[in-house]
């Protein structure tokens, strides 16, 4: 069976969706590396071990919300800072609960001692790769594994590098490397495109975003676009139905 | 009386990102256990996911 012609909605496991999905992770690795490098600077710049630096990659895995925390690394830990870290990871991770939501209706079909491990590893690449080949009919979760195996993989590698290499990378905006992440995303938006009509929530989740980037500090316009670009699009949806 | 956490304080943040960015990746996704999915439920999820439906160029590969 090949990984995308599912005659049914009942997920299966195959090699086939690993290798797909590996390819298909593959195409956005390159990104993610120099993301992850300036990420693994970050650790090394602000005194992070080694040891600390992998660690934290590997169970927290969030890119912006670890490159955040990094910018503002007190000195000294207490207990107030952990408690501003894990309020700061649930603000910059609030857009995932979305993504959670999104995918319940593959992934809950799921046993769960599959599904609850799979999202560990949940990233805004791999869901969309993921939900990308969903919409195209397939339903194997192997799929989103493989996606997951070479982000995972490289992001991996990239920050092990960037430690290494430490304050070469520590001016991403000099080389235009933050740039690289957006332009992705923008691009994983063009073949999405069916119409105008669908362009609305995208436009209202925009203006949003930039409308409250401008009057609230902090990262609540990811949130706020989010929602009111789905809520938009769910309304236009509905009243065409 | 220091506050200063020590060595501990990194893995302290560590553990505390890391349960607090797993409860995100599943929050939805526990949430959506518990909701029916009607007609909008499911028009929100589409556009949440800014996926194609039928007409999907990729579909016949």
């Amino acid at each position: 069976m090949s990984a995308i012609d599912s005659a049914t909605d009942k997920p299966y496991w195959s090699w086939a969706g690993l290798r797909l999905g590996m390819r298909r992770g593959l195409t956005i690795t390159p990104g993610v590396m120099v993301f992850g490098l300036v990420v693994g600077a970050a650790a090394e710049r602000h005194g992070l071990s080694a040891f600390e630096n992998i660690a934290m990659n590997l169970l927290v895995y969030s890119g912006i919300a670890q490159l955040v925390a990094l910018e503002i690394w007190p000195k000294t830990i207490t207990w107030g800072a952990v408690a501003s870290f894990a309020l700061l990871a649930g603000i910059l991770g609030a857009r995932m609960v979305l993504m959670g939501v999104a995918i319940r209706p593959w992934f809950g079909r799921l046993p769960k001692w599959q599904s609850y491990p799979l999202l560990f590893y949940l990233t805004d690449a791999s869901w969309l790769i993921s939900m990308r080949y969903h919409a195209e009919g397939g339903r194997d979760p192997a799929v989103y594994l493989g996606a997951t195996i070479s982000i995972t993989g490289g992001w991996m590698a990239a920050v092990i590098a960037g430690y290494s290499l430490g304050g070469f990378v520590a001016d991403p905006q000099r080389y235009g490397v933050d740039l690289v992440m957006p332009v992705f995303f923008a691009a994983m938006l063009v073949p999405l495109w069916t119409g105008r009509r669908r362009a609305y929530g995208w436009i209202v989740a925009g203006a949003v975003a930039v409308a409250v980037q401008h009057f609230v500090d902090g990262w609540w316009f990811i949130v706020a676009g989010s929602l009111a670009g789905s809520l938009a699009g769910a309304f236009l949806d509905a009243e065409r139905a | 009386m220091s506050d200063d956490l020590g060595a501990a304080g990194v893995w302290l943040v560590i553990a505390a990102m890391a349960a607090v960015t797993y409860v995100t990746r599943i929050g939805g996704f526990v949430i959506m256990g518990y909701v029916p999915l009607t007609r909008r439920v499911r028009a929100f999820l589409s556009k949440a996911a800014a996926r194609r439906r039928s007409r999907s160029p990729c579909r016949s590969r």
